[in-house]
């Protein structure tokens, strides 16, 4: 489980558009960089994010090491009921990263 | 310990001689494109790229993404991918939305090599791609700067 931070509205009028911004903590190294001791970095990065609204989902990213560190994504769903909003991400050696946010929707 | 001469000209030229990444080349990006989509034919579309004419570090460049599209049966955005053209590897993200985006709209931060254009080529549910693209300034190029910084 790697820190994450997530904004989200709490509460949304029914049918408003709302933006998702999400962030994970991950160095994201491109394999092109070397370390103080002149030894290569190797590659070690996030290759897949999703985020799913209800259970159905919104978007579904396949990440390259052209993303910056602490890879940061932006978008937008329309809230049409309460519930939760799931996000989770996948590193090159399987380890997932999972949070989840509940939205009020009024 | 003693600097002799030959040391210090050893230790010189292994600095001057680090590897550097390849860059890609146009040809490699229409490659990449055509790995990810497919052999089809490009058209220039409706596709805003928002970003900053002249980026301080490479590191990290804020970059904002829309499709014009209602989202709606033939007129929706299943598929969007992001090339710099210019980077080791040029493809920085591909992006398939689900029934529940609204707006082919990403924002995100990228990693660029140095001064180059940045393309987005997105898929329509008709099967047709369109693609757009913007020039961005880079300072510092996110290869060259010591690892640990953002």
């Amino acid at each position: 489980m790697r820190n994450t931070r997530i904004r989200v509205p709490e509460t949304a009028a029914s049918g408003e558009i709302i933006d998702i911004r999400v962030m994970v903590m991950h160095p994201m190294d491109t394999g092109f960089s070397y370390n103080s001791q002149g030894e290569r970095i190797p590659v070690n990065i996030i290759t897949d994010f999703t985020c799913h609204y209800l259970g159905e989902e919104v978007v579904s990213i396949t990440l390259a090491p052209g993303l910056s560190a602490n890879p940061y994504f932006a978008f937008r769903l329309r809230a049409t009921e309460s519930g939760p909003i799931d996000f989770k991400w996948v590193d090159q050696n399987g380890e997932i990263t999972t949070a989840t946010r509940d939205i009020d929707v009024t | 310990m003693r600097m002799n001469r030959r040391d210090t000209l050893l230790g010189l030229a292994a600095v001057l001689f680090i590897p550097l990444p390849a860059r890609a080349t146009p040809a490699d990006v229409v490659e990449s494109i055509a790995e990810t989509f497919g052999d089809r034919p490009l058209r220039e579309g409706a596709i805003t790229l928002e970003a900053p004419p002249l980026a301080e570090s490479g590191n990290s460049v804020p970059l904002t993404v829309s499709v014009e599209s209602a989202m709606e049966g033939d007129d929706r955005v299943v598929r969007l991918a992001l090339f710099a053209e210019e980077n080791p590897r040029p493809k920085t993200c591909d992006v398939v939305f689900g029934p529940a985006a609204v707006e082919a709209r990403l924002t995100t931060n990228i990693r660029l090599a140095s001064t180059q254009s940045v393309i987005c080529v997105a898929e329509m549910a008709d099967g047709s791609l369109i693609q757009a693209r913007r020039a961005i300034r880079v300072v510092v190029g996110a290869c060259t700067t010591l690892p640990g910084r953002y």
